[in-house]
């Protein structure tokens, strides 16, 4: 355990070296909310409530989503399947780590960076410019986090799973990306879960997906009430206990593939 | 004492995906085949030993060490490294062995060296005040002081190997599994990091070297167990094999009329040369010096000089033999 802390240490800071890239990942993050913040402010231009969303809460979910998509920096599935291909793969299994663990800890470490030094500063410019409202007790906020951080977790979770698909298809980088597309599209995170058609809306709440961003901002705009919460950490959490067996079984059949096709 | 390694009838064979037909027929068509790396090897080694690994390309020197690095499954056979299967305890056994592959690094490309090092220390979990003397002790075997402080992506292919090197001591294995470590090394880098291997053997630490270089082996190790196609060959120590080998003892008589034909007669021994100049290649089963005293009596000598046999030409003639022997059944190299 002390062990992936460190490694987290490590690669917070780490990824600071990289500060003017995280300035213009504040700027384009800038931009990508100006873009939403005039797309609904039209599309709420004659009307005031569309799918139980009054436009302060709609326009507040998709800003603080913004956010939240730049805090969340998953490159350990790329990772796992490039390194499968060169067999650089060979000497990190040398070393004493779980390897998911390993790049999981490297991914949590950017992530927090990235939270800190992206989001943040992106959030709050974003207060001041377009007074999105910020919920009121500490306790949302505490339960905003955490469902927050399962969300991660379950991001971290999917990227290893592309990452592993990655290496039978051949083709880290289109599987990596067609993860990033149904994430995108069934996470609610460009637009709220409320707003999709019926049947899509029953699928997405069936699939995992939305714990990445469609619960933990209904519970930051006030759309669950903290005793409604409860459940909801449970669902996520059911996720990413569910994943998690997956990414093991995923993982050893890996490992024998590796082992019969060679480092 | 006990044990470091036993590998007991292993055998591993690789799968290969092998495209039939045209595109776009073979998009769905595969054939695999299998290609054997290891067949029934045997051999185990004790603690505190340090073996020198052979055998000519492709014969499976790094298959064995990634086997008993725990990356790779054995097909078949049993591997144990200190008692556990490496496979299977993969992160137990990883704490015991510090493993090198030539070709490869686990230095982070653009941090300094000794932030590598320091974040390998943290990984394995070693103490602060261990870390430090391992350091001490790298740096001082290595020569290590002026490169510390560079990104490893700056350091030549010698340097960035010493680097390599001194990080696979920092946890403080008990056997190092070494995969041609001194690969396009300079010789006084080479010299360093013999140095610094018989300075582990001295403490204790088991050694396992795969390479072509043989001064590596002449000045780290005792035995030497070499592989062919798959199969172990030949394996003991290093002083016997020499000594199994006989001298070649060069010599000029003054008379050019000598022949050699008679010389190898009346000696019993192979000889090669004419007009007086010849090599008598001795056998190992009679002192070089019983075969000068009878070359002197059998004419009057004027030059004579004995070498002995070095590992380079005793391998050589191995390998030879082997490739004469049983040439190429269908396998492949690379
Ligand atoms: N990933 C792989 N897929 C298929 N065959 C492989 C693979 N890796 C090695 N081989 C084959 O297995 C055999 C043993 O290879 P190995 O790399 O262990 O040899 P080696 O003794 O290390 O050779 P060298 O001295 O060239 O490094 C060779 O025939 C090689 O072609
Ligand atoms: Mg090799």
């Amino acid at each position: 355990m002390r062990t992936y802390v460190g490694v987290i240490a490590l690669s917070f800071r780490d990824y600071q070296a990289y500060r003017t890239n995280m300035l213009l990942r504040v700027v384009t993050g800038l931009i990508g909310v100006m873009l939403q913040a005039v797309v609904w402010s039209a599309i709420y231009a004659r009307r005031s409530v569309l799918g139980g969303f009054t436009m302060t809460e709609a326009v507040t979910y998709v800003i603080v989503s913004q956010a939240l998509m730049r805090a969340t920096v998953v490159r350990s599935g790329l990772e796992l399947t490039k390194k499968f291909r060169s067999g650089e793969i060979t000497k990190d299994l040398c070393l004493p780590v779980d390897l998911q663990a390993y790049l999981g800890a490297k991914d949590l470490g950017r992530s927090l960076s990235a939270s800190l030094f992206v989001s943040v500063p992106m959030f709050l410019i974003s207060w001041v410019a377009f007074r999105i409202t910020v919920p009121a007790s500490a306790g949302t906020w505490c339960v905003f986090l955490l469902a927050w951080l399962l969300g991660v977790v379950l991001q971290l979770l999917l990227g290893f799973l592309a990452g592993v698909a990655g290496i039978y298809t051949q083709y880290g980088w289109g599987t990596d990306k067609l993860k990033d597309a149904i994430v995108l599209f069934f996470s609610g995170a460009i637009v709220p879960l409320d707003f999709f058609p019926p049947g899509l809306e029953r699928l997405a709440r069936a699939l995992p997906f939305q714990s990445a961003y469609y619960l933990p901002l209904s519970i930051y705009v006030g759309k669950t009430s903290l005793p409604q919460a409860l459940p909801v950490l449970g669902l996520q959490a059911f996720w990413c206990i569910t994943l998690l067996l997956l990414s093991r079984v995923a993982w050893t059949i890996a490992r024998r593939r590796l082992s019969l096709f060679g480092g | 004492m006990g044990e470091a390694v036993v590998v007991n009838n292993l055998r591993k064979v690789y799968r290969v995906r092998k495209l039939v037909g045209k595109w776009p027929a073979d998009l769905l068509s595969f054939r695999w085949t299998e290609v054997p790396a290891l067949q029934q090897v045997s051999f185990s080694m004790n603690s505190g030993e340090a073996v020198a690994y052979v055998g000519p390309n492709g014969a499976g020197k790094s298959t064995t060490i990634k086997i008993l690095a725990g990356v790779l499954r054995p097909t078949e056979g049993s591997v144990r490294v200190f008692g556990h299967d490496p496979f299977r305890y993969r992160i137990h056994n990883s704490h015991n062995i510090g493993v090198v592959f030539g070709q490869r690094t686990q230095l982070w490309w653009e941090l300094p060296v000794i932030d590598s090092y320091r974040m390998i220390a943290k990984i394995y979990g070693v103490p602060r005040s261990d870390l430090d003397k391992r350091l001490e002790m790298a740096v001082d075997l290595l020569e290590l002081e002026k490169l510390l402080h560079r990104p490893a992506r700056t350091l030549s292919l010698g340097e960035k190997m010493r680097a390599e090197l001194g990080s696979v001591l920092l946890h403080g294995p008990r056997l190092l599994l070494l995969d041609e470590p001194t690969l396009g090394v300079d010789l006084s880098g080479k010299r360093r990091i013999r140095q610094f291997l018989a300075h582990l053997k001295k403490i204790g630490v088991t050694v396992f070297l795969a390479t072509h270089d043989l001064g590596d082996i002449e000045s780290t190790c005792d035995r030497l167990i070499m592989v062919h196609q798959g199969r172990i060959v030949l394996d003991g120590m290093v002083s016997e094999l020499l000594a199994s080998f006989g001298h070649d003892i060069e010599v000029r008589f003054a008379d050019d009329r000598v022949e050699g034909r008679s010389l190898s007669d009346a000696l019993g021994l192979e000889v090669s040369g004419a007009n007086g100049r010849f090599v008598i290649h001795g056998k190992g089963t009679e002192p070089p010096v019983s075969v000068v005293e009878r070359l002197f009596s059998l004419g009057k000598v004027v030059d004579i000089s004995v070498k002995a046999p070095d590992l380079e030409f005793v391998i050589g003639s191995i390998y030879d033999r082997l490739s004469g022997g049983q040439s190429s059944c269908g396998h492949t190299s690379g």
